[in-house]
Parts: C-alpha cells; structure tokens; sequence
C-alpha cells in the first residue's frame, strides 16, 4: 500500500431500509471507485405479476416494503387505473391523498429519529440517542404512530393496508371514523414543527449536489399524486413519457437496474420534490422553512433531514384539510374494466418518485409489469455524491471518514428493500 | 389488554419468513385465552408498544442458520442490544427490544426463532415451517396453559 492509498470497507450498512454493501477505493490520495452494490436479483415481484389479474398489484406490491406499501399500491393502482382509461377525483382521490399522508408521517418520523439524527448527535444509532434524549425518541415514536394511525383508519390496517383497490377503496370510511384522527393530526402538526426546529440546529456538513433534480408536479397540490415530471433542468413531460426520458441498465456491480436521465444521474426524493414544489407548500411550513434556513435553493443533502421535517408538518396540515372537508363517496371504488392497453402511473413514495408501468390483455392479464423505486433512480446520484464527500474528506481518521460515508447515504434514506433487498457498505483505502 | 403478548413476525411473500405469522394464525385459530396475539411485519414502533403495554412478551419470527429446517429454537431475552443482525426495516428486532428497554419497558421477553429453508419472493412456506409453526402453536398454547 503506498501513502495516500486507502481501501474502507463497511461489510452491512446500518440504519437503511435494506441491506447492500458499498465499496469506496482510494489510491494516491484520489478517489478512484464507489460503487453501491445491491445483490438480490431485481424484478422478482415484476415477473410475480407476470399473468396475474389486473386487481393483483395493488395487493401484491405493497409487500415489497413494510414502509412505503401506500406508495406501491397508489402507483399501481394508477398505471391500471390509465390502462383502463378511468380517472379517479373527488373523495375517493382525497382519500388517496389522506393515506399517502399518514405514509409520509411514519416514514420520515421513522427516519428522522431512528435512522439519521443518531448521525448528527454522534451516536452509534437510536438505542444509544435515546439514554441521552429519551424524550426525543419518545417524541419520533409517538409522530411514527399518528403517521400509523391515519394509515389503519383509510387501510385497514398499519403495515401493508388491504382497504386499497384498484378504482379507490374497498371501503370507504365514515366522517365519523375520520374525525378521532384530528387531534393526533394536530398534536403532530407542532410535534413535526418542533422536529424542524430541532434537525435545523445540527451541524451540516458543507455539499452541494450538481445533478438534476426530478420529482412530480401538481398544478396546485404539493406533489403527491402529482401528473407530470418535472426537473431542475427543465423537463416537464407527463407520467407516460417516463420510458423515454429515463433508461435502465445493469449496472455490473448491481443486481438492480440503474437510471439514467439523458445518460446521467439525477436525484429524487425529498429535496427534489422541496426544490421543485416550494411555492406549492403551506404558507405556514415555508415560513417554518424560512426559519430554518432552508428554500428552493437547497442543494444540501445533509439538510434534507430538515426537509423531511418540513415536509412532515405539510403532510399534517394536508391530512387535516383533507378530513376537514371529507364528505363520504356513494361507493368507496369506482367500477374498473379491464382491456388491452398500456397504463403509467407515479407517485411521490417518501423517498422519491415511484414509477410503474402494466401492459394488459383484453381480459385484464397482466403481460408486462415494470416498476422502478426511487432508490434504484438514485443510486449513481448517491454514488457520486458520495465519491465527492469522501474525497473531500479524505484527511479524516478512517472511523470517521467511514461515518461519514454511511451518513451521505443516509441523506437519500435509500430504501434497498425496494430496489432489491441486500445491501452491504464496504469503503477500501488500498 | 392482556398480560402477555404472542407477536408473530414476518412477510407472508417471503416463503418461511411468515413463520411467526403462521404461529400467530394458528394461536388464534386455537383460540387461546387471556393472551394477546399480534402480528408484526417487524417494524420498531410496534414492538417498542408491545413491549411498553404487556409484562410478558412471546416473539416468534423465522431465522436462518445451520439446523435442519423447522428446527425451533428458544432463549429468553437478557435485555441486552442484539446487533449485528440485519434488517430490511431499518432497526433489526434486537435494536427495537433493545429500544423498548432504554425507554422504560420492563417486560420479560421470550424468543422463539423457526429455522427455514426458502425465503425468496412469491414462495410458499416449506412444508418443515408450515409443520413446526403449528406444533410451537401448540407448545406456546400449553405453556400459556400452565403459567
């Protein structure tokens, strides 16, 4: 090993949804590799759908990750839905609009407290934060838990909800049911306040990202079940031009197949969505924003753990409006036939665009199903961030620098359960 | 709410690693009394409320190891964090127990751990799981019987 010559390896990457591994080479004081290696060969649940009925994937999908099912079912539920040439308004999309929202809380609770302020706080993870600030673990459980509740209340249950279908819900819930969620809304709106405050005090490290930012768009909803794709670079295309604009390949050292836009990386997630839809915010949460020194102009991934917050507080106030002026379908799905067609649907998962894709026969058989995670569509983005951090960093004590390197891919709260299942970190200095 | 609580974790996609799903199912197809019987995908929230809300705690989820499968295997829990095992739910069981505990839940906790053979995707549990489920079912039943 000559000087300057480093190889840092972390064999299981901690606090992710998932497991994979990461490699970092270094040689001559240069970065000269990264590589984000995720095993568990890809598409198992796609070619699962393969000769399924159409009502299949709203059920089915949702098992592919105990944190975001909503996620899987909406975007699902969406590409069939287009396939069959129906549209879904009114109470039952604003019942949509209500669980993705109670997704939205448990995740980024969930995240923000578990998984990346130990990060930020110096701790080796949420067990050890919470000897020293019990109250604050206390405080992301309990905002978990509303996020949870909402979740139960429209799905029938916390995890993979089974109320969702295509064409809305198999039931949907009374006023009366709704109602007892909004005191919890409430005590999480300033829970999810407090939390912007908090994750504004911690110290960030100095990066600006420089790729593209991707996330849906609304024209008058923060992006959510947004209708178009729109990006820091001027794309704005609809769902259905997803394909065009954004290719697949195998990545050698991954399982999972990788995206590129235009040939190059691009990001989505929380700090694309936040740049991309600022003025579509509450005017109450880009006041909080202003406050804690974030706006449209962010291109910290550090910070992110702020605009999760951010974003939390808005998935409150939306889920509280949204209970507000509920007023019950005559029935909780609209009736959906299949024919032989090609469907796109996305939605805003919490950590990104989630984009699916179902070609069906005239009897509603799924022929083709392509589903692509956020995860997946960030992984060259992580993979450079990550080399320009590490080589930035690179006078660090090796603890450090390999903290460093599992908190910079914290920043994307990758979700590798759904992009594959395994991932592992290794950082080489060789 | 009951004194003690059966969890069974798991994901019914994932071949044998819906065993503690199947001991959960077949607890309650036995229709046992004064007990609680949950199941749980694995998530941290949950566990640390089982933990906070029951005195005893009875966890059953699938392990892999060298044992034949529909091996089952069983320890008490000595309140110690148990890292090292991996999770696709952001905190391994061991870490939420081990939150649970540094947050003021006390419960005692037993964990039984069904060896399985097939964890992959769209996978039917083995036929050693599905058997050895409803066996430590029966055990666990028993057991709760005489306590």
């Amino acid at each position: 090993m000559r000087d300057g010559d480093q190889t840092i390896k972390v064999a299981a990457l901690g606090r992710v949804e998932g497991e994979g591994a990461l490699h970092v080479s270094v040689k001559r004081g240069v970065v000269d590799d990264v590589r984000l290696e995720l095993y568990e060969p890809p598409r198992f649940f796609e070619s699962l759908l393969r000769g399924r009925s159409y009502l299949d994937p709203v059920d089915i999908t949702a098992r592919i990750c105990g944190i975001c099912p909503v996620a899987y079912q909406m975007s699902a539920a969406a590409a069939i839905e287009d396939a069959c040439g129906v549209s879904i308004d009114g109470a039952i999309r604003d019942l949509r609009l209500l669980i993705y929202c109670g997704e939205w809380i448990e995740s980024h609770a969930l995240h923000i407290y578990m998984l990346h302020a130990p990060d930020f706080l110096g701790y080796d993870g949420a067990i050890e934060m919470a000897r020293d600030h019990p109250d604050r673990v206390r405080a992301g459980l309990e905002l978990k838990k509303v996020g949870n509740q909402v979740v139960e209340v429209v799905g029938g249950r916390p995890v993979h909800p089974v109320n969702p279908r295509v064409g809305g819900f198999h039931r949907a819930p009374t006023r009366r049911e709704l109602e007892p969620l909004l005191a919890p809304l409430e005590r999480a709106y300033e829970m999810a306040r407090e939390t912007v405050r908090w994750t504004a005090t911690f110290g960030f490290a100095d990066n600006v990202l420089d790729c593209e930012l991707v996330s849906l768009s609304h024209p008058s909803e923060y992006a959510i079940l947004g209708e178009r794709i729109t990006s820091t670079r001027g794309l704005d295309v609809p769902v259905s031009a997803f394909a065009e604009e954004f290719k697949e390949d195998q990545s050698g050292h991954s399982t999972a197949l990788i995206s590129r836009h235009r040939g190059k990386p691009y990001l989505v997630g929380p700090l694309a969505r936040f740049v991309l839809n600022f003025e579509k915010l509450s005017d109450d949460v880009r006041a909080e924003a202003a406050r804690a020194g974030v706006g449209p102009s962010c291109r910290n991934p550090f910070q992110t753990i702020v605009i999760r917050a951010l974003e939390t507080m808005e998935a409150c106030a939306l889920a509280l409006r949204l209970i507000a002026s509920y007023a019950e379908p005559a029935a909780g799905y609209v009736d959906v036939r299949p024919r032989a067609a090609t469907g796109y649907g996305a939605s805003e998962a919490p950590r990104g665009l989630l984009y699916h894709r179902y070609r069906l026969d005239n009897d509603g058989r799924i022929e083709q199903a392509v589903i692509v995670p956020p995860t997946a569509q960030n992984q060259l983005a992580i993979e450079d961030d990550l080399r320009a951090v590490v080589g930035a960093n690179l006078r660090l004590p090796r603890e450090q620098l390999q903290a460093l390197s599992e908190q910079t891919i914290r920043n994307y709260d990758p979700c590798i359960s759904c992009a594959t299942h395994f991932l592992t970190v290794e950082v080489d200095e060789a | 709410m009951n004194a003690t609580v059966v969890c069974g974790l798991g994901n019914d996609l994932r071949g044998d690693d819906a065993a503690g799903l199947l001991v959960a199912r077949a607890l309650l197809k036995l229709d046992v009394q004064g007990v609680d019987v949950e199941e749980h995908s694995g998530e941290p929230d949950s566990l640390v409320a089982a933990m906070s809300q029951h005195r005893h705690v009875i966890i059953v989820d699938a392990v892999a190891g060298d044992a034949p499968p529909g091996t089952v295997l069983s320890r008490f829990w000595n309140g110690a964090a148990m890292r090292g095992a991996v999770s696709s739910h952001g905190l391994s069981v061991g870490e939420a127990l081990g939150l649970a505990r540094v947050l003021g839940a006390n419960a005692d906790v037993a964990v039984y751990g069904i060896v399985g053979r097939v964890f992959e995707i769209g996978s039917p549990p083995s036929v050693e799981v599905v058997r050895a489920a409803a066996e430590l079912a029966v055990r666990i039943e028993e057991d709760l019987s005489c306590a």
